[in-house]
C-alpha cells in the first residue's frame, strides 16, 4: 500500500457510540429504485453494498418513511413490520464490508401529496404552490394544515421508525430536515411555509420545536448507545428562508441538548445538487460555519469529487467528515482508490446529472452518466473475462468507443482503437469548451489514462478506411464515428452565415456580433453555445420551438445556465421556429398562433443540433466482417449517457 | 548546593499522533520520544548553577527502562547522577501519583534547590513540580525565566512569568522548587566526548520498595484524575468564502457559483500595431500597471 497521502481522509471517526472507518460518507439519496409504496429490494442492497466494498466508511440509507397511515394511505413504511427483514438485509450488506450504516428518516410533509399517497400532504401551514423553476415531482397541491394531534402523531412515528431501524441492526438513524426527504420539518422551519400563531410558529425557536420533539422522542425510543443524526439546511438560498446564520444558533441549541450525535449540513432546494456550473466544494461553506459554534462531528456536501480536495477540507477543519454521493454513485470504488494511491484511476463525478438527478426527475431509477452499472450492480458490476479472446477493432475514440475499449480490454480482448483527431474524447472535448462546463474534459482524461492503463494500442490522427479493416482482419469491429452536421430543413438553411454548433464552440467558425441560436436540440448544445458568445460579449438570442429552453436538461443545470446566460443580457424566446433564414435576418413563426416576427441585423445563425449518424463506414463493412457493432450516435445520435451505455453493453457482448 | 532536576521523557510532538477511537487513547506504536523541552531547559540551568557554586546535580524521572535514554542525554549536558524510578507498579500514574514516587526519590538525598519544568508538552498538565513541593512542604515558584543564587547559597531571586508579557521578581528561602518557562536559557549542545561518557555513566534504579511507597500510593491506584475522554484539540476552521446572510438569496448563490472571486472579462484589441499599441498603453493605465 502507498504511503497514506490522505491522512484525515482515512482516519477513524468516533460519531456516539458508533466507529466509523473514515471519514467518506454515502449520503441519503433518493434512487427510485422501488417506489415509496414497497419495501426496499436487492437492487438497493448491491447499490449499497458496492459504495461499502469500495470502501466509504458511512452509508446513510434512504428512503424509509415514517408515515401515519392516518391522513394518507398508501405508504409501506418502515413503521410495517413486513418490510422489516428487507431492512436488515441492507444493513447486514453494509456491515459486511466494514462499513456502517445509518437509516434517514424521511416524512415529504407537503410533498407527499395526492401523486405519491393518494391522500394529501402534511405541513405547518397550508402552504404550498411552486417553488422551484418546475413543480415538485411529487405534486404541488396544499397541503393538510397539521394540527395538534397531527405533530403527536408523526412524533410517535419518528420514534417507532427508529427503534425498528435499531432492531433491523442499523448503527443510528438520521432525522433530515433537508429538503427534499424532510420537507415536513423544513415546512415548520422554514418562514416561508410556517404561518402558524401556536408554539409551532414565529420565532426561530418555534419553528424548531418540532425537530427538537422528534430528536427527543427518538432519543428515548432508541437509548443511548445508538446514534442519532439530524441533517439540516444550512443556508435554504431563497429570500425569507433561513440563512447560516439561523443554522448556527439551531446547531448549538442541538448540541447543547445532547441528543444528537452529527450533524450534516446541506444547502437549500436551489442548491441542493449543484451542477456542473457550480465550483468544487461549494457549500462547504455551511458546514464551516456550523463547525466553528459546535464540537459535534459536522458532515459537509456539495461537489466533492477529489481526494486532495476532500484531504484539504478535512485538514482545513471546515467538517469532519465529507459527503460524497454523486461521486461514489460515479466511482463506488473511489475511497479504495484512494487509499492506495491509485488517483488517476478514479472515474471523478463531473456533475453533469444526466444519469442521476435527471432520472430522479423523471421519475426513473438513477444511474449515472459514466457509471451505467450504478443501480444495476448484480448485472454490471463484475466484468467477466471473456472465453474467447478476440482482436478487436474500434473505430472512433468518442465516449461510446472509449467505454467499448475499456470494457473489451477489461474482459481480456486484445483492443485496438483509432480517432482521427488528434486526441481521444470526440465531442466531449467540445462540450468542454462551453463555460462552467469545462469538466466534461475530465471524461476524455480518465479514459485517455485507462487506455494506457489497460493496453489498449490507440492510434490518433488516423482515418480507417473499409481497405484498412479488411487489411488488420479481426475478431470483431466497433464502429463509433460519432454524427456530422445536418442542415436545417428551412428556406435559407444552407447560407454561408448559418454555421453548425460544435465548429462555433471549436473556434473554427466566424460569427458576427448578432446572433441568433436555434434551437434544434433541448439538451445543452444551444444554451451551452449562447452562454459561450455571450461570454465572448455578443449579442445573443437563443429561439426554440418548446415550452422552455434546455427541456431535456436537469432542472438544476437549466436553471443555472439560464440564469448565467440572462445575466450576460442573452435572450430566450420559447414557442418558436425558423420560417426562413435571410442574408441579415431571421424571420419566424410562433409555434402556436402561427404570428410571424421579423429579427433583423442578424449577423450569424448558429445553428444547435443533434447531428446525423456518420455510419457510412458500418455500412460498407456490413456483411464483410465476422462480427460488427454500431455504437453511439453512429448508431443513433442520442445524448451523452446513451454513448456510453452502448459502449458497456457491447464491450460485455464481444 | 545540592540541585535535583525532575525530567520526563514525552513523545515528540512534532511527529502526527494517532488517536485510537475506541480505547480513548493514545496509539503507542509509532511514537518517537525526546526529553520534554522545558526539562532540557532545567538541566542547563542547574548546571550552570553547579558550575557557580561547586555543587552536584542529581536527575530524577520516573518511566519504563527506555526513559533511560532522556536519562543519559541530561547526563551528556553536565549532570553528575540520574536515578530511575522504574516499577510496573508506576504505570498509569497521574500528576499526583507521579509527584508522591518523585517527592520521596529526592528526599532520599539531601537537597537545596529542585528543579522541573512547567510543564511536559504531551499532557500540558504542569501539575507535577506544585505537587512535590507540597509534598516535600518546600517554598514553589512556577514559571520562572530567571534564576540567581545568592552568594551565602541559603536563598534565591527569580523572575517569574506573567500574563501580557509581565514578569515578576520574587525572592525565597531555600530549599524550594522551582518550575521554570521557555526563555530561561538556551540548552548548549553536548560535545561528543560528553555523550560518549553519558552513555557509560550509571544509572541507579529505585522500585516502589526502595522508595518505601506502597501500592495504593502510585499508579492508578494512587491516582486522583480520571482520563474520561482524549480527543484531539479542536482548530478553528480555516477560513472559507462565506458570503454574508444578509444578502439576498440571488446574490448569495451568485458568490457561491464563482467562488467569492468576481469574474472579470477578458477583452481583445483590434487594429493597426500603432493603434493597438496605444490601446494597450492605456489599458495598462487603466488598470493601474503602468504610472499615469
Amino acid at each position: 500500500m502507498a504511503e497514506p497521502e490522505f491522512r484525515h481522509l482515512f482516519s477513524p471517526i468516533k460519531i456516539g457510540t458508533m466507529t466509523v472507518p473514515n471519514r467518506i460518507v454515502f449520503p441519503a439519496h433518493w434512487t427510485w429504485f422501488f417506489s415509496p409504496h414497497e419495501a426496499p429490494n436487492e437492487k438497493i442492497m448491491h447499490y449499497f453494498a458496492a459504495r461499502a466494498r469500495g470502501g466509504a466508511g458511512l452509508i446513510v440509507t434512504t428512503p424509509n418513511m415514517v408515515w401515519p397511515p392516518t391522513t394518507s394511505g398508501g405508504y409501506v413504511a418502515t413503521r410495517d413490520d413486513e418490510a422489516m427483514p428487507a431492512f436488515e438485509m441492507i444493513s447486514r450488506a453494509i456491515h459486511e464490508h466494514g462499513a456502517r450504516a445509518v437509516a434517514q428518516l424521511v416524512h415529504l410533509g407537503p410533498d407527499t401529496g395526492v401523486l405519491e399517497s393518494g391522500g394529501a400532504g402534511l405541513a405547518a401551514s397550508a402552504v404550498g404552490g411552486i417553488s422551484g423553476l418546475l413543480p415538485s415531482i411529487l405534486g404541488s397541491d396544499i397541503p393538510h394544515e397539521m394540527d395538534k394531534d397531527d405533530i403527536k402523531q408523526i412524533v410517535t412515528s419518528y420514534a417507532d421508525t427508529a427503534y425498528r431501524m435499531r432492531e433491523t441492526g442499523y448503527d443510528g438513524v438520521e432525522v433530515s430536515s433537508a429538503v427534499g426527504a424532510g420537507m415536513l420539518l423544513v415546512s415548520f422551519l422554514s418562514p416561508l411555509t410556517n404561518r402558524r400563531t401556536d408554539e409551532y410558529g414565529g420565532s426561530l425557536e418555534n419553528r424548531f420545536r418540532l425537530h427538537t420533539e422528534i430528536i427527543d422522542a427518538v432519543r428515548k425510543a432508541v437509548g443511548s448507545d445508538f446514534v442519532v443524526g439530524l441533517r439540516l439546511v444550512g443556508d435554504m438560498l431563497v429570500d425569507g428562508g433561513t440563512t447560516l446564520d439561523d443554522a448556527k444558533v439551531l446547531a448549538a441549541k442541538v448540541e447543547a441538548g445532547g441528543k444528537v450525535d452529527y450533524l450534516s449540513i446541506c444547502a437549500g432546494r436551489a442548491g441542493h445538487i449543484p451542477p456542473m456550473l457550480f465550483p468544487l466544494g461549494c457549500f462547504v461553506h455551511l458546514a464551516a460555519g456550523v463547525k466553528e459554534v459546535v464540537n459535534l462531528p459536522v458532515i459537509c456536501h456539495g461537489r466533492i469529487n477529489d481526494p486532495a480536495q476532500a484531504e484539504q477540507t478535512l485538514s482545513d477543519n471546515q467538517a469532519d467528515l465529507v459527503g460524497m454521493a454523486r461521486a461514489l454513485i460515479c466511482d463506488p470504488e473511489w475511497p479504495n482508490k484512494a487509499r492506495e494511491g491509485r488517483l488517476d484511476e478514479i472515474r471523478k463525478c463531473i456533475a453533469c446529472n444526466q444519469g442521476c438527478y435527471m432520472n430522479f426527475q423523471k421519475r426513473l431509477p438513477i444511474t449515472c452518466t459514466l457509471n451505467p452499472a450504478a443501480g444495476r450492480e448484480k448485472e454490471l458490476a463484475t466484468i467477466v473475462p471473456a472465453t474467447t479472446k478476440k482482436k478487436v477493432m474500434i473505430i472512433g475514440g468518442g465516449a461510446a468507443g472509449l467505454e467499448t475499449a475499456r470494457v473489451a480490454a477489461l474482459r481480456g480482448h486484445r483492443v485496438t482503437l483509432y480517432e482521427k483527431e488528434k486526441e481521444l474524447g470526440g465531442q466531449l472535448n467540445i462540450a468542454a469548451k462551453i463555460p462552467k462546463r469545462e469538466d466534461f474534459a475530465e471524461v476524455p482524461r480518465y479514459y485517455t489514462y485507462q487506455m494506457n492503463h489497460l493496453d489498449v494500442e490507440v492510434f490518433l490522427e488516423t482515418e480507417v478506411t473499409v481497405e484498412m479493416v479488411k487489411e488488420k482482419k479481426p475478431d470483431a469491429v466497433v464502429i463509433a464515428t460519432g454524427s456530422i452536421p445536418s442542415r436545417p430543413p428551412v428556406p435559407g438553411g444552407d447560407r454561408a452565415n448559418v454555421v453548425w454548433v460544435r465548429d462555433v464552440l471549436r473556434g473554427e467558425a466566424a460569427v458576427g456580433e448578432n446572433i441568433v441560436v436555434i434551437a434544434a436540440e433541448h439538451h445543452e448544445q444551444a444554451l451551452g453555445v449562447a452562454n459561450f458568445l455571450a461570454g465572448k460579449g455578443k449579442k445573443v438570442e437563443l429561439i426554440n420551438h418548446c415550452l422552455y429552453a434546455g427541456i431535456e436538461l436537469d432542472s438544476g443545470t437549466m436553471g443555472f445556465m439560464y440564469r448565467q446566460l440572462l445575466n450576460q443580457g442573452g435572450v430566450i424566446t420559447p414557442l418558436t421556429r425558423v420560417k426562413e433564414i435571410e442574408e441579415h435576418a431571421v424571420v419566424t413563426l410562433n409555434v402556436l398562433t402561427g404570428v410571424e416576427r421579423r429579427i433583423e441585423g442578424v449577423d450569424s445563425v448558429v445553428l444547435a443540433a443533434i447531428g446525423k449518424a456518420d455510419d457510412a463506414l458500418y455500412r460498407a463493412l456490413k456483411g464483410e466482417v465476422k462480427e460488427i457493432y454500431a455504437v453511439g450516435q453512429c448508431l443513433s445520435p442520442r445524448l451523452l449517457p446513451d454513448s456510453i451505455w452502448d459502449g458497456t453493453r457491447v464491450g460485455r457482448c464481444l | 548546593m545540592n540541585i535535583v532536576v525532575c525530567v520526563k521523557q514525552v513523545a515528540d510532538i512534532n511527529i502526527p499522533i494517532e488517536l485510537d477511537p475506541e480505547t480513548n487513547s493514545i496509539v503507542n506504536e509509532e511514537l518517537a520520544y525526546v526529553v520534554n523541552p522545558y526539562d532540557m531547559l532545567a538541566v542547563e540551568e542547574a548546571v550552570r548553577i553547579k558550575a557557580k557554586t561547586n555543587g552536584q546535580v542529581t536527575l530524577t524521572n520516573l518511566g519504563e527502562s527506555s526513559a533511560e535514554m532522556a536519562l543519559r542525554k541530561c547526563l551528556a549536558l553536565g549532570a553528575d547522577r540520574a536515578i530511575l524510578l522504574c516499577d510496573p507498579a508506576l504505570a498509569d500514574s497521574d500528576g499526583y501519583a507521579t509527584a508522591t514516587a518523585l517527592a520521596k526519590a529526592i528526599a532520599l538525598f539531601p537537597y537545596d534547590l529542585v528543579l522541573c519544568g512547567v510543564r511536559a508538552i504531551d499532557t500540558n498538565a504542569g501539575q507535577v513540580g506544585s505537587a512535590i513541593a507540597a509534598m516535600l512542604g518546600i517554598a514553589l515558584v512556577t514559571g520562572v525565566t530567571k534564576i540567581e543564587v545568592s552568594a551565602d547559597q541559603k536563598k534565591v531571586v527569580v523572575q517569574r512569568k506573567l500574563e501580557g508579557g509581565n514578569r515578576e521578581v520574587v525572592e525565597t528561602p531555600l530549599p524550594a522548587l522551582l518550575t521554570v518557562e521557555a526563555g530561561l536559557n538556551k540548552p548548549t549542545y553536548p560535545g561528543l566526548p560528553s555523550m560518549i561518557a553519558a552513555q557509560r555513566g550509571k544509572i541507579e534504579r529505585y522500585d516502589i520498595k526502595g522508595l518505601g511507597l506502597s501500592l495504593n500510593e502510585v499508579g492508578s491506584r494512587g491516582a486522583r484524575t480520571n482520563t474520561a475522554r482524549l480527543s484531539p484539540s479542536k482548530p478553528r476552521p480555516k477560513k472559507i468564502f462565506t458570503p454574508d446572510s444578509s444578502l439576498p438569496a440571488a446574490e448569495r448563490m451568485r458568490l457561491i457559483m464563482s467562488g467569492g472571486i468576481a469574474e472579470r472579462k477578458g477583452g481583445l484589441l483590434e487594429g493597426e500595431p500603432a493603434e493597438l499599441a496605444s490601446k494597450l498603453i492605456q489599458f495598462l493605465r487603466q488598470e493601474k500597471l503602468l504610472p499615469q
